[in-house]
């Protein structure tokens, strides 16, 4: 129990090498691998927290990300099954016309440390493309990213799209990106605005009452 | 020199804005971006690639817009790009289509190896190859050749708006490596190396700064305007925490700007992003000697309150607004600009980073009309 509680302190403080020993060594004491990835889970909720309290900047997120994804690779051939709560699925991408991706990237590994089931469909992308996504997979959360403001109206044409497809009231749709706000996110269509990736999270979380840990 | 109805001519003004003096008006120095190829109906593809064109489509804006007294300099060509930015840049009617803007490549260029060989041989030497890599198609004999003519194409854009009394804010540019290995290396692999081999990063950071002053000092020589560009958005309270600012990035800055001063040089912070937070750092630089333009993301308003009586301010009226604003939210919005950030001078009124290419044409009028009409000090 000490030991977990220590795993999510060593991931809120970045210590990477400690946490990755630690993880190691009760993966090899036999401990169950779903505690040791709620650990990690209290961890990055700590992380988020200082994100959103201004501890903590992009990069911390980033360096928390890569160590929750080291951690995870390690726990990953110990699970029995793919674990028992089934994940809310989100599909996530950069609007037609813009190439651009950091942002988006982030918020896609934040969404993943967060439990949620994401599928990226990169930069970008057509409004089609978003719509047929969302069909394949039964996602119920859209996030759409933009860094030039030559993409709000590709981001209108996306959500306009699931209006076509009959499918706008089934969804949620979150958008964020460098020039977006709240002024965008209303004339576009969204459902939110999400400023940073911790804010993503929260409304990914809002939108689905599934809460991580 | 002041006319005798008391109105500074442009150079002075802006000089004067700088020194945080009293001024007749504030400076007005919308940066023009590709909006010009929106205004004069050309493709960015036209505009990057056709000069004459490009030059009338800048006409045009100027026209239609009623003028202004400040050029932003260096604008975007087909020269430009690649010299300019460190990444592989994606250019319309190349690799985008002709009515696409250029878009740059977050991509791990710059290994990790890098940083070592940076620290020991300096920035300019790791460049000769690296420009290589993000521009395999340009034969390194010819990149010379290339800053050669782009600065040829800056010296001649400054000296045929000083005829018509437009004087220009940029006559070189200088870095911040910090920001600019963000880049190189792209932002997830450089924000893990500040975490696990961050003596190495800062190694190579300090290295650069020999090139850094060469650079601006060369480019200002030749152009005759002594204030360079330092773009920067990655060192910014959007991406690092104020202790990895003062590790990384402050020591560096401060011995930068102290040479770039020692050279009669203005610095030009164009920084994008969220830098509220490290607005304190910036009262460590000299007072009236540097310039601070933000984009909307930072609150300029706060920048006033820390900064003002101590670094001119720039900016801000935001991307969004001008896609999106009505005329009269931009009108409000430089209104409060002027007001608040211009009270008592030290403030150049311009867009935030630059005007988009879809920016609504009446806002564009509207911001410039703006600064125009209701820059003036002491007039009614």
């Amino acid at each position: 129990m000490e030991d977990f509680a220590e795993m999510s302190r060593l991931l809120a403080d970045l210590e990477e090498n400690c946490l990755i020993s630690l993880v190691e060594n009760r993966l090899k004491a036999g401990d169950d691998p779903m505690d040791i990835i709620d650990a990690c889970r209290k961890g990055m909720q700590i992380v988020g927290e200082r994100f959103e309290s201004k501890q903590y900047f992009v990069s911390d997120l980033v360096m928390s990300g890569e160590i929750f994804s080291r951690a995870m690779a390690l726990v990953g051939p110990h699970l029995k099954s793919n674990g028992s709560r089934p994940a809310a699925k989100v599909v996530v991408g950069t609007a037609l016309g813009d190439i651009h991706d950091i942002g988006k990237n982030i918020v896609v590994n934040m969404l993943r440390c967060n439990g949620f089931e994401v599928f990226d469909l990169g930069v970008d992308v057509p409004p089609q493309r978003f719509v047929d996504m969302v069909r394949e997979t039964g996602a119920t959360i859209v996030g759409i990213s933009a860094l030039l403001t030559v993409a709000f109206p590709t981001m209108k044409e996306t959500i306009q799209a699931f209006v076509d497809a009959g499918l706008r009231d089934k969804i949620k749709i979150m958008v964020g990106g460098g020039p977006v706000d709240e002024s965008v996110s209303k004339k576009v269509g969204a459902d939110a605005y999400g400023g940073d990736a911790v804010e993503a999270v929260r409304l990914a979380q809002s939108f689905t009452e599934v809460r991580a840990g | 020199m002041t006319t005798a109805g008391g109105v500074m001519c442009a150079e002075e003004r802006l000089q004067a804005t700088i020194r945080l003096e009293k001024t007749d008006k504030v400076p007005n120095c919308p940066s023009l971006g590709y909006y010009p190829a929106t205004c004069a109906e050309i493709t960015p593809k036209q505009f990057l690639f056709d000069r004459e064109r490009a030059d009338a489509a800048v006409e045009k804006v100027f026209r239609v817009c009623g003028g202004w007294d400040v050029m932003m300099g260096q604008r975007f060509d087909a020269v430009a790009l690649p010299v300019i930015f460190p990444m592989k840049v994606r250019m319309p009617g190349v690799d985008l289509p002709e009515d696409s803007i250029h878009q740059l490549v977050e991509e791990e260029i710059m290994t990790v190896d890098d940083y070592d060989f940076i620290a020991e041989h300096g920035y300019g030497k790791f460049m000769s190859t690296y420009f290589s890599k993000i521009h395999p198609a340009i034969p390194p004999d010819q990149v010379p050749e290339m800053r050669a003519r782009n600065l040829k194409a800056m010296k001649e854009d400054i000296d045929k708006w000083a005829e018509r009394g437009v004087t220009t804010l940029i006559g070189g540019v200088s870095m911040e490596p910090f920001g600019r290995f963000s880049y190189m290396r792209s932002l997830a692999k450089f924000a893990l190396d500040i975490y696990r081999i961050p003596d190495r990063v800062k190694a190579a950071v300090d290295a650069c700064l020999p090139d850094a002053i060469a650079m601006a000092k060369n480019m200002v020589d030749f152009t005759g305007i002594r204030r360079v560009f330092i773009g920067n958005a990655r060192s910014s309270a959007t991406f690092i925490s104020p202790k990895q600012y003062e590790r990384f990035v402050l020591p560096y800055m401060e011995k930068l700007v102290e040479a770039l001063v020692a050279e009669n040089i203005t610095p030009v912070f164009h920084f994008d992003s969220d830098w509220t937070p490290f607005l304190p750092f910036f009262k460590e630089y000299p007072k009236g000697r540097c310039v601070l333009e933000l984009d909307g993301s930072t609150d300029i308003f706060k920048a006033k309150e820390i900064l003002g009586g101590h670094m001119c301010l720039m900016g801000d009226v935001s991307a969004s607004l001008l896609v999106l604003g009505t005329p009269e939210e931009v009108t409000d919005y430089c209104q409060k600009l002027i007001e608040v950030v211009g009270d008592g001078g030290g403030f150049i009124f311009s867009c935030g980073c630059e005007i988009p290419v879809n920016a609504r044409p009446e806002n564009v009028k509207a911001m410039v009309k703006a600064g125009n009409e209701l820059g003036w000090y002491n007039r009614e």
